[in-house]
């Protein structure tokens, strides 16, 4: 996708480069031969079109945007595996799931066996 | 004291400082950077007066647009704060209130009329000077 949109401005400035000289020759030519002729509806069709590719593969290539609520910025962050900014909160003691941690003791404690407990 | 309909909006939907930033600054730079563009397009085009200004108008537009639905895909809420103090406060009915006005800053902001329309008068000028 990157690659593609980096294409279209590439294409979109060389051909906008292309009208540029050909509209340069044109003028040249009109004010040697029939002075004050109208610039060609081919040179600025590519103008226009050139112009307009170039500014979709700039749109399409830019950075995505963030969200920019706490709540959706915080979520993404956590889907992707990054630190949660609310953790200090989450964690609070209150927050503690004192039966889980009975039962994670447990089963360490039954694990050690006998001879740790005596 | 009861807190002001801003501040209570503040701690209803605090926004992201960075993301705010990430955001502007990319707007911006598409902006500035079409705007050269746009402005060696007009003076290939050879446009005078209030031609070059109307072209300019209509083409940021259309930049407007791709980047309303292509990258923004039509939530601009999402994105950009909008009008100070309306985020978050839902008088109307349950759940949270998106707040409104983000549209304003993809339509006409990024430097639309300061530093873009100044590039764009650069390349405008110069192109159609040497061109011609």
């Amino acid at each position: 996708m990157s690659v593609l949109s980096r294409l279209l401005v590439l294409v979109g400035l060389l051909s906008l480069f292309h009208a540029a000289y050909s509209a340069h020759e044109f003028s040249v030519l009109s004010t040697k031969y029939h002075k004050n002729a109208p610039l060609p509806l081919d040179i600025k069709l590519e103008t226009l079109v050139s112009v307009f590719l170039a500014c979709l593969g700039l749109v399409w290539g830019s950075e995505p945007l963030k969200p920019v609520g706490w709540n959706e910025w915080a979520g993404e962050l956590e889907r992707d595996g990054g630190a949660n900014p609310f953790k200090s909160l989450e964690e609070r003691v209150n927050f503690v799931d004192i039966r889980a941690q009975r039962r994670e003791f447990a089963t360490w404690a039954r694990q050690q066996g006998p001879a740790s407990t005596r | 004291m009861a807190p002001s309909p801003y501040e209570l909006s503040l701690l209803l939907n605090p926004l992201v400082p960075d993301s705010l930033t990430h955001n502007t600054r990319t707007l911006s730079n598409i902006r500035s950077i079409s705007g050269l563009l746009l402005g060696i397009a007009a003076g290939i085009l050879g446009l005078e007066s209030l031609w070059g200004f109307a072209f300019y108008l209509v083409s940021n537009m259309l930049i407007s647009a791709l980047f309303y639905f292509f990258l923004v895909g039509a939530k601009p809420q999402k994105y950009f704060a909008g009008t100070a103090g309306t985020r978050g406060l839902n008088e109307k009915g349950p759940g949270r209130n998106q707040g409104s006005g983000a549209w304003r800053e993809i339509w006409l902001g990024g430097g639309l009329f300061t530093e873009a329309l100044s590039g764009f008068v650069l390349g405008w000028a110069g192109v159609g000077g040497v061109i011609r």
